[in-house]
């Protein structure tokens, strides 16, 4: 987020020096700091990367390649890149939201200078609401963990348990952090021979003792993290969430606790054996 | 792992105690582990980190010493035994310790993000997936042990 007295830092793409100049001198240099210009795709790659600017404007009728393909191929190379497209009524077809879906915001020309200041300024302070967030994640989540198993294992069952904020282990926990706008984790709970099943299973053999179980454990748990939060992104652009290394916890009597955040959690009945999953998210900087 | 690069996980830990009515911090041995392995003291806090190094980071104590930390972070109120007043208490003490940390970083250019603390109570073992070296280093606050385990992607 940013700071109070921090500026915006602004790359303007556009074919037009004159709608160039027109746009920065929209900008509040209070707010906004333009730091720099491009004409093309090969130009606005080069100076995003350059400047790393917290936000690009980008018209969309330029004569080479139109501000949409830009943005999108950007976005390709540069996942963290958000962009505001800068649309013109006579610039043909009008542009689906679907197209820009996970791509880039939207604003329809003519604009008032407010109007584009308080567009980018949404875009970079992420203006994902938290309830929208709060009612997605735990579906993606489970469905994240449910496809990936599902790929070796036909017959699994999920039911919802109820949320306590400390559970009790099973023997084997792999905890796995979340950054970002959003931040959380993911924890993957276990019996020790329910872990060895399941890695038997995802190795194809038994494992050679019990840390290289744990370890494939991980692995699993990370790749299902991985999913889930490579979803949520693309659904909530300017979220930016990342997942850190998993963390294994192993021993006969411990428990897990994630005190101050909600915790969703489910039984999940495997041909391995049973495994509890849950996730939780607190909004950055509560 | 460069050891010089771990100092602001431990200047956190100088700014941070201070502030909670501590007096005094001092180090004790550090080393670096080759086995993956972290047997707990008998309360963890874990706080997983993203962005430009990924590793996690484990304060590792005694449950008298986060009794004790628990009581001074609550004012001086008793906490005869470690019940979720103290555990909320912990896991916010990791919760700065890393936040302070991210800061510090942050002022030397370089971004690391946190994820929320999780407290693991009990006797148990903590590991890392792959190969990835740890430090340790005891940490004496007001005379209570501190173990900080830091294993990162630096």
């Amino acid at each position: 987020m940013k700071e109070p007295g921090e500026r915006i830092r602004v790359l303007i793409v556009d074919d037009s020096p004159f709608s160039r100049h027109l746009i920065a001198d929209f900008l509040d240099p209070c707010w906004f700091e333009v730091v720099g210009f491009a004409d093309g795709f090969r130009s606005a790659l080069d100076s995003y990367r350059t400047y790393l600017p917290d936000v690009v404007t980008m018209d969309i009728d330029m004569p080479e390649m139109d501000g949409v393909e830009v943005a999108r191929r950007i976005v390709d190379e540069e996942p963290d890149a958000r962009i505001v497209i800068l649309g013109s009524s006579k610039a043909g077809e009008p542009v689906k939201p679907a197209e820009l879906q996970g791509v880039a915001k939207f604003l329809q020309k003519p604009f008032e200078p407010v109007e584009l200041m308080n567009t980018l300024r949404s875009v970079c302070e992420g203006d994902v609401a938290d309830e929208v967030f709060n009612n997605c994640y735990p579906a993606d989540f489970i469905a994240s963990f449910v496809n990936f198993t599902k790929r070796f294992a036909a017959d699994i069952f999920v039911q919802p348990v109820s949320n306590g904020k400390s559970l009790h282990s099973s023997g084997v926990s792999v905890i796995v952090g979340v950054t970002g706008q959003f931040s959380g984790k993911m924890i993957l709970d276990l019996s020790a021979p329910t872990a060895k099943n399941l890695a038997t299973r995802l190795l194809k053999q038994e494992p050679k003792d019990a840390e290289q179980t744990n370890v494939v454990i991980a692995d699993f748990a990370n790749i299902v993290a991985e999913h889930a939060v490579s979803k949520l992104n693309k659904q909530f652009r300017g979220a930016f969430l990342r997942v850190s290394p998993p963390g294994i916890f192993t021993g006969e009597n411990f428990s897990i606790t994630s005190p101050n955040m909600d915790v969703d959690v489910w039984g999940i009945e495997t041909p391995f054996g049973k495994i509890r999953f849950s996730v939780g998210f607190k909004r950055e900087g509560v | 792992m460069d050891a010089s690069k771990i100092t602001p996980f431990l200047d956190a830990v100088v700014k941070v105690m201070p502030e909670l009515g501590f007096r005094s911090v001092t180090r004790g041995r550090m080393s670096a582990s080759v086995t993956n392995k972290i047997a707990s003291l008998g309360v963890m806090v874990i706080v997983g980190l993203a962005h430009q190094f990924r590793g996690n980071i484990v304060y590792n104590m005694s449950e008298d010493s986060a009794k004790a930390i628990a009581s001074k972070m609550m004012m001086g109120m008793p906490v005869p035994v470690f019940d979720s007043m103290a555990e909320s208490a912990i896991s916010e003490l990791g919760n700065m310790l890393a936040a302070n940390a991210a800061t510090i970083f942050e002022g030397q250019g370089a971004k690391m993000n946190i994820s929320p603390p999780t407290l693991i109570a009990g006797d148990s073992f903590a590991s890392t997936a792959g190969n990835q070296q740890r430090i340790i280093v005891e940490l004496f606050i007001d005379g209570l042990p501190l173990e900080v385990n830091i294993s990162v992607n630096f």
